[in-house]
């Protein structure tokens, strides 16, 4: 407890603003209430400890005291797996409550395990992937994390399949050999759910709750694309699937579960909103919708042999299913960004071979969306929100810059008009504000 | 006190050892009673996250021109027949996409990838045995020492592998038969 608000504590009192007994009260109160930063200090100092110690040995081994004899060195593999699994059963036995001590221990066997693997690696000259390393190292940790109930051990298990499925699946991806499938990761996230599941019902305030948010939309949002095989074949179908990915992820970041959470930390809203976006500036420049029309011309793989085509299907198929069974809590106003996917998708698929329309389709999607932003920010006197509408058509004007098929006149004009409108737009919305004061 | 997990906990326990064990006895058997083989060689030099640094052997026995087609494609396993030639190097005598039951001189190896030629078809073989691990400051010099090495088409660089029942564990790199950690000090 700070010793200002003790001092200012006994003033009030001498100043007969408060009674000795209030004050009293207040203090007991602030007393009960740092208590519990306290706690979380240790965590995270536990954490922290474990995680440096962890890596610090995993750096070590690398280091590889080849001049050790073999035996010394199969010791030292053992040794580190060996401490951390006597400190993951101590804490089983004796300190089960204790969340430091928990996380603390899981993350020191989680990185003993990798030391051990890396050092016999080393003494027998062992090759392989490192996505196969990694695969192995997480077959031999995941179960920590239901048996030591550690939160940290599941985001380290999302880490690292995320790392696992990017060195699957994107290594030589521009290469003209098929890449392959990292079906493992499918098999990670499915596994980590009932924890993430069990957060959600009993913590949904917690550091780690809002953490496995932020760590779950960035993985899947890298790991939708080692699902693609090679890109050149399924073109528009790799950004249907990304688009109904940020429409489920903006669906829910806006529903009842997460209406408590700020925006600022809404990573759901975050990139469901940013996401769809910037798919559809990417869409609103006429080189990649004639570059769509060049590919339908070429000879594909056939769409029904590929897993990400399945994919796509399903994520849509979920946004239209959350789409629908959310509609009936909403009782807010037409939103364009909820309908996003469902238009991208049917412009690229109907004006495959008509660019101009699917061009012109975008950009007026991409204008009704900064116009329902700017609405919005009007009527709830937010010029966060109307800022943001208005540089969604600043951005639209600055791609279109450098786009030499509009001639300089028109480019010039869509400029100052997009200028004109940012202060014209942010004056009325202070002056009503003013009015209103 | 839950029983279920720390049952379940003892069971991860026992796997994590029976893994890491099973590797080192594994190895340790082919070491002890696996025949050497002299792999000449041509390192360059990687790092790894985890295990450190190492040196890339890039075999020079590393194409099979097989005159039957087996209909082999990337990634397939083949077994190799190893036979010693005259300057006392292993060679590929044959390959098979069988485990051979009589022979003990093979290794387990992988198709990289496959060529037509007129008469014959080159199998692209990548060995399992292709690094070899060394202390981060002695890894770079060995590469220099290689390169310098190579340079003199005289010097002699190969790899002594133990091969056992299919499996190969790398025993030591030596140039001019000198083993390369010692050139290094």
């Amino acid at each position: 407890m700070s010793k200002t608000l003790l001092k200012d504590l006994q003033d009030l009192v001498s100043a007969d603003i408060i009674t000795p007994g209030t004050a009293e009260q207040i203090e007991k109160y602030f007393r009960n209430k740092n208590g519990a930063p306290s706690e979380k200090f240790n965590i995270l100092l536990g954490i922290l400890g474990a995680l440096l110690v962890g890596l610090g040995i995993v750096l070590l081994v690398a280091h590889n005291w080849d001049a050790m004899p073999r035996a010394l060195q199969t010791f030292f593999a053992f040794l580190p797996l060996f401490t951390g699994q006597v400190l993951c059963a101590f804490t089983l036995f004796r300190k089960r409550g204790n969340v430091a001590w928990k996380e603390g221990c899981s993350v020191f066997l989680f990185f003993s395990v990798a030391s051990c693997m890396a050092l016999i690696s080393q003494i027998y000259h062992i090759g392989g992937s490192l996505h196969g390393f990694i695969l192995t190292w997480l077959l031999l940790t995941a179960p920590l994390l239901y048996i030591m109930k550690s939160s940290l051990i599941s985001l380290l298990v999302i880490a690292c399949a995320t790392w696992y499925a990017m060195l699957v699946g994107y290594s030589g991806i521009f290469s003209s050999n098929r890449t392959n499938i990292p079906y493992f990761y499918l098999i990670f996230l499915l596994f980590i759910i009932p924890h993430y599941y069990q957060l959600f019902k009993s913590a949904q305030t917690g550091n780690f709750f809002q953490l496995h948010n932020w760590f779950l939309v960035i993985s899947t949002i890298i790991a939708l694309g080692t699902f693609v095989g090679k890109a050149d074949d399924l073109f528009q179908w790799v950004f249907i699937g990304y688009c109904s990915l940020f429409g489920i992820y903006y669906l829910l970041g806006g529903s009842v579960y997460f209406k408590h959470t700020r925006t600022s930390i809404n990573p759901f809203f975050i990139a469901g909103v940013l996401g769809t976006i910037i798919i559809f500036l990417f869409w609103s420049y006429d080189s990649i919708w004639n570059e769509l029309k060049q590919s339908q011309s070429s000879p594909r793989i056939d769409l029904f042999q590929s897993i990400f085509f399945y994919l796509s299907l399903l994520l849509l198929a979920l946004h239209i299913y959350l789409l629908i069974k959310w509609k009936k809590l909403k009782t807010t106003a037409f939103d364009p960004l909820k309908f996003s996917v469902h238009l991208f998708t049917l412009a690229v698929l109907l004006f495959s071979m008509m660019p101009f329309l699917g061009l012109l389709t975008i950009n007026m999607w991409l204008l009704v969306i900064a116009l329902f932003y700017i609405r919005k920010g009007t009527i709830k006197d937010h010029l966060g929100i109307l800022n943001f509408g208005l540089s969604i058509i600043a951005a639209l004007a600055l791609l279109r810059f450098f786009d030499d098929s509009i001639p300089f006149v028109w480019r010039g004009l869509f400029f100052v008009a997009t200028g004109i409108g940012f202060f014209i737009a942010n004056y009325l919305l202070l002056k009503k504000r003013k009015s209103v004061n | 006190m839950n029983y279920g997990l720390i049952i379940a906990f003892l069971v991860l326990v026992v796997i994590q050892w029976v893994v890491n064990g099973k590797i080192i006895w594994d190895k340790s058997e082919v070491l002890k009673k696996g025949q050497p083989y002299k792999f000449k060689t041509e390192p360059v030099d990687p790092t790894n996250p985890f295990k450190g640094k190492y040196i890339t052997l890039t075999f020079s026995e590393s194409i099979f021109a097989d005159t039957i087609n087996r209909n082999l494609v990337s990634n397939d396993n083949i077994y190799l027949l190893l036979g010693i030639d005259q300057r006392g190097y292993a060679f590929v005598k044959n390959l098979s996409k069988q485990e051979p039951k009589n022979d003990k001189a093979y290794v387990k190896a992988t198709v990289y990838y496959t060529a037509t030629d007129n008469d014959s078809i080159s199998v692209h073989i990548r060995y399992p045995f292709d690094e070899f691990y060394m202390d981060e400051y002695k890894a770079p010099k060995a590469e220099i020492i290689y390169r310098e090495s190579t340079r003199d088409t005289s010097n002699k660089t190969y790899a002594l592998v133990k091969i056992w029942k299919g499996e190969g564990v790398i025993e030591n790199v030596f140039i001019n038969d000198i083993p390369i950690r010692e050139l290094i000090k």
